[in-house]
């Protein structure tokens, strides 16, 4: 029929374009990599209702006494048990899931009390421990760091002495040491006093395990980059190179001072080291003379200003990467005319030679101020002087006292009156092994944290940019961190390292999953920019197609109805 | 609700005691973002406005490498400058505003959409150096300034492309989500400068802009020297009011924001205080103009320090330690994406896709020839 050949025509003008939108839909399809958003999910309610303590410690706490001791098997169950209840407090504060068992070994009387995993090997009754009398604490430590044998992350011991060959005053002392031992002066004659001992131990527990400070409940972020890793920036600043030119053997300075400190922290973080010497530094803060001390002066509210970041450009490291740390450490050298150079705290007390010229920004590092020794004065000619290790030896002291504020803990071990309490230094990594499971117990926790926080964000933006490319790299780095992450929650007994390593790779992935560089957000398409763009070319189209379609079949139809 | 409420008064009669005893700021340092989106020589006065807070923000103490400047960077050396290498922001030519220490991080034509965007979020190339990045953690104040011009929902970006207020809300999420900052004072100097901020919902940002939708901001005065406008109205009296401002000032923004008065500026200033936590009357200008280091006296160092005396040679050691954790992670990387199975590209669809169109279009074509051919 003439009609049908005009119908076919226009409905297959029609039937074209019509066929020719799933087309256009699946090819307007950007390339989108599929992301684990269920287990991303799962993770992070995992994550948050479980947010306390997740990597493992053991303390053994025991009391030794190579004598009988006068109390007799009950009593002493009883306080072994006291004491056990007594430390399970710390366990949240420390970071970490917390085995404590308690052990008397006295002669001829071993009791054990533990909480938890009865697996676990306990304290072997009954070996022989030299006489400590006449012994400093630094030896007592080396000595009872033998006497304890096994050294492992994670695994603290206590040791009550009960007989009253160290006590010195007749009262309870305690000392932690510099390994992960400590050990506590209990003389025989307070034993009776029960809240005593378990107050002492406590406190000593506390240290131990996190530092003596109950911690919030996140972890205060580290001064590291994505990756765990930061750069130490030391510079040397002669303010006014006119009558002294100071310069510095950095790399003695370095293989002695810093390499131990660096190695010991390897675990924590990822630490490198440069340094560079600058000319004409001068401060931002003017000082004023001070005629009783003999000294220039600046107060404290100017210390804000001290660093002058026009004129001293100490973030010109060629190693730094974007996306890296660098911390400062500036050493200060003050012209002629401002020497010596102090500063006036805001209690009001000046430091003086004998104390500290220095101070620390949370985040950017530390400045020294190094007043050359008596302030010497040439004659009119510029002294040149290359400073060597023995120079700045007590530099390096409050160096490393500043790296310590700047990762979260005290510059120097503080000593306790009540009960009595010291902590003993590192001598030669400036950490004692104890502060840096702290540590990393904490970079564990604000790493898991991070990490389930940035893939958390990432995978709602990515869900609220349905037309933005999602490459292939982006779900390799998701699905990586994500099975770090998870198992670093799930390590059990598995060595910090390996606890470590697991949550520093997941929190990198996760950084760079978010930041990469192909997640542009610039994609807001408004409805009327989308109708804007498609009504010219498919409407004039459309209109003349549907038109001529209804046309045809009402003629179509007219004519066989009259047919 | 009730006994909050009655410790209100007693509050602020606290507070009123004691004006100059505000809280310490709760920001560890502070971060400037300036923005001239504008280039050509007839738009002289917004690369003023821009290197005018510039100036105002190093005086009160931001350092260089906490400032992101963004100019166009044509008007000192334009051909048509009478006063080559000099930039003024009134026509007094007290200030030359280009004089020295002057350290512009993305000029001329780097300032882009894209790369205002990649600022702001954080995701650089990786090659991108520091000094060109916004280093800002959970407890920067961060000060945004953006001057050009701009209407409706936008702000044009150097004649050639423009960002729409919701791409500029949802990078600010971003910047919230990945905790970049602590809080935005968000300053637009635009026509209808309020509408570039009206989508932004994310906590901790105040913004205030020059005129309100509809209407347009105006230039201050003409340097006939110059020949251009050199300064617009409402920068004009926020430097006045900056002007007085020292670093120990505790001028509040509440104050500042009264300075503005819609007969002098010839349009509405107004701003945006529903995501702000703080009232405007307890917020120091210094807390976003200016930056106060936050520093800790250090009381003693690590006494008996030695360090280990015994490894002076040692340093090549350390070197080439450093190599195999980096080998370990590319050699992590290869191993997750070997392991990995996921589904391959597009790449295999789409060649269906055009076979079938293809089929389709052939079919299509003798259907038409065929019903032509019986007519």
């Amino acid at each position: 029929m003439a009609g049908s050949t005009r119908l076919a025509i226009a409905l297959s003008a029609l039937a074209y374009i019509l066929a020719g939108l799933p087309f256009w839909w699946k090819l307007t399809e950007v390339y989108r990599v599929p992301l684990p958003y269920r287990e991303v999910e799962g993770f992070v309610t995992k994550q948050s209702s479980s947010s306390a303590a997740r990597v493992h410690c053991q303390l053994q706490i025991v009391f030794f006494s190579k004598e009988e001791t006068p109390d007799r098997d009950a009593k002493w169950s009883d306080r072994l048990e006291v004491v056990l209840r007594a430390t399970r407090e710390w366990s949240s504060s420390g970071f970490c899931e917390i085995e404590v068992a308690v052990t008397l070994d006295a002669k001829g009387l071993c009791l054990h009390k533990r909480g938890g995993d009865r697996a676990k090997p306990l304290w072997e009754c009954g070996r022989v421990l030299d006489s400590l009398h006449s012994q400093d604490s630094t030896s007592i430590d080396e000595s009872l760091k033998n006497y304890i044998g096994e050294d492992r992350a994670g695994k603290y011991t206590i040791l009550v002495l009960l007989d009253g060959e160290l006590s010195q005053g007749g009262g309870a002392e305690a000392v932690v040491g510099k390994y992960r031992h400590a050990w506590v002066v209990f003389p025989p004659s307070l034993l009776g006093n029960d809240e005593q001992l378990t107050r002492i131990i406590s406190e000593t527990a506390g240290v131990l395990l996190a530092g003596g400070k109950p911690a919030t409940a996140v972890a205060k972020t580290m001064p590291l980059a994505a990756d765990g890793s930061a750069i130490l920036s030391f510079s040397l600043l002669n303010a006014d190179p006119e009558n002294w030119i100071f310069n510095w053997d950095f790399d003695s300075v370095e293989s002695q001072y810093l390499s131990p400190v660096v190695d010991a922290l390897a675990p924590v973080a990822r630490l490198s080291v440069e340094s560079q010497v600058l000319y004409y530094t001068p401060a931002a803060a003017r000082s004023q003379w001070n005629a009783d001390i003999r000294s220039h002066v600046i107060e404290s509210k100017d210390l804000s200003f001290f660093v002058n970041a026009n004129e001293w450009h100490l973030d010109t490291s060629a190693a730094a990467a974007g996306r890296s740390k660098v911390l400062h450490f500036a050493i200060y050298v003050p012209p002629v005319e401002e020497c010596p150079l102090r500063i006036k705290l805001s209690s009001g007390r000046i430091t003086s030679s004998a104390s500290i010229d220095g101070f620390t920004s949370p985040g950017w590092g530390g400045v020294v101020i190094w007043n050359p020794p008596g302030c010497l004065v040439a004659d009119n000619s510029t002294l040149r002087q290359r400073l060597n290790v023995n120079d700045l030896k007590t530099t390096m002291e409050v160096v490393v006292a500043q790296l310590r504020t700047l990762f979260g803990l005290p510059p120097v071990p503080p000593r306790r009156k009540a009960p009595k309490l010291s902590i003993l230094c590192n001598q030669r990594t400036g950490f004692a092994e104890w502060e840096l499971d702290l540590l990393l117990r904490r970079r564990v926790i604000a790493d898991v944290n991070s990490t389930a926080s940035t893939l958390a964000s990432l995978l709602k933006l990515v869900e609220s940019l349905p037309k933005m490319v999602i490459q292939q790299e982006i779900g390799v780095q998701v699905t990586t961190s994500l099975e770090a992450a998870e198992k670093a929650m799930d390590a059990g007994n598995a060595s910090y390292q390996v606890i470590g390593n697991f949550s520093a790779t997941a929190k990198a992935w996760a950084e760079e999953a978010f930041f990469h560089p192909s997640i542009m957000s610039l994609l807001h398409f408004p409805k009327e920019h989308q109708f804007a763009m498609y009504t010219p070319f498919f409407v004039p189209v459309l209109l003349h197609t549907v038109i001529s379609v209804v046309k045809e079949t009402m003629r179509y139809a007219r004519k066989s109805s009259r047919k | 609700m009730a006994p909050l409420l009655l410790l209100l008064p007693l509050l602020l009669l606290i507070s009123s005691i004691a004006p100059s005893a505000m809280a310490a700021p709760a920001h560890t340092s502070n971060w400037a973002v300036l923005v001239c989106t504008s280039r050509y020589w007839f738009n002289y006065r917004h690369m003023a406005n821009t290197l005018s807070i510039y100036h105002t923000v190093k005086r009160l103490g931001i350092p260089d490498d906490h400032i992101l400047l963004m100019l166009a960077d044509d008007m000192a050396c334009n051909a048509r400058n009478s006063r080559p290498a000099q930039v003024f922001n009134n026509e007094d030519h007290k200030l030359n505003l280009y004089g020295e220490n002057v350290e512009v991080d993305y000029r001329g034509y780097e300032v882009t959409v894209d790369n205002f965007l990649r600022v702001l979020t954080g995701r650089h190339d990786p090659a991108v150096p520091r000094s060109k990045r916004l280093l800002s953690d959970e407890s920067s104040n961060v000060l945004l300034y953006m001057t050009g011009h701009g209407g409706d929902q936008f702000i044009k970006f150097q004649d050639a492309e423009e960002i729409q207020s919701h791409d500029l809300a949802d990078a600010i999420q971003q910047m919230h989500q990945k905790g970049r900052y602590r809080e935005i004072l968000f300053m637009v100097d635009t026509c209808q400068a309020s509408t570039l901020y009206s989508q932004v919902y994310s906590p901790g940002v105040l913004a205030a802009s020059s005129s309100k939708k509809g209407e347009n901001s105006y230039s201050h005065h003409l340097d006939m020297d110059v020949g251009v406008s050199v300064i617009d109205r409402f920068t004009y009296y926020t430097l006045q009011f900056l002007e007085g401002v020292r670093t120990d000032s505790a001028a509040t923004l509440e104050s500042l924001f009264r300075v503005y008065d819609p007969r002098l500026l010839m349009s509405n200033a107004s701003f945006r205080d529903d995501l702000f936590r703080r009232k405007l009357d307890e917020v120091r200008v210094t807390e976003f103009f200016g930056s106060v280091m936050d520093v800790k006296h250090t009381p003693s160092g690590y006494s008996g320090f030695t360090g280990d005396p015994t490894r002076r040679s040692d340093r090549r050691r350390s070197e080439g330690e450093a190599k195999p954790r980096r080998e370990e992670r590319e050699a992590t990387a290869a191993a997750a994406a070997a392991a990995s199975e996921l589904e391959v590209g597009a790449g295999d669809e789409g060649d269906w896709v055009l076979g079938v169109s293809c089929l389709l279009i052939g079919v299509t074509t003798v259907l038409w020839h065929k019903a032509l051919r019986t007519d």
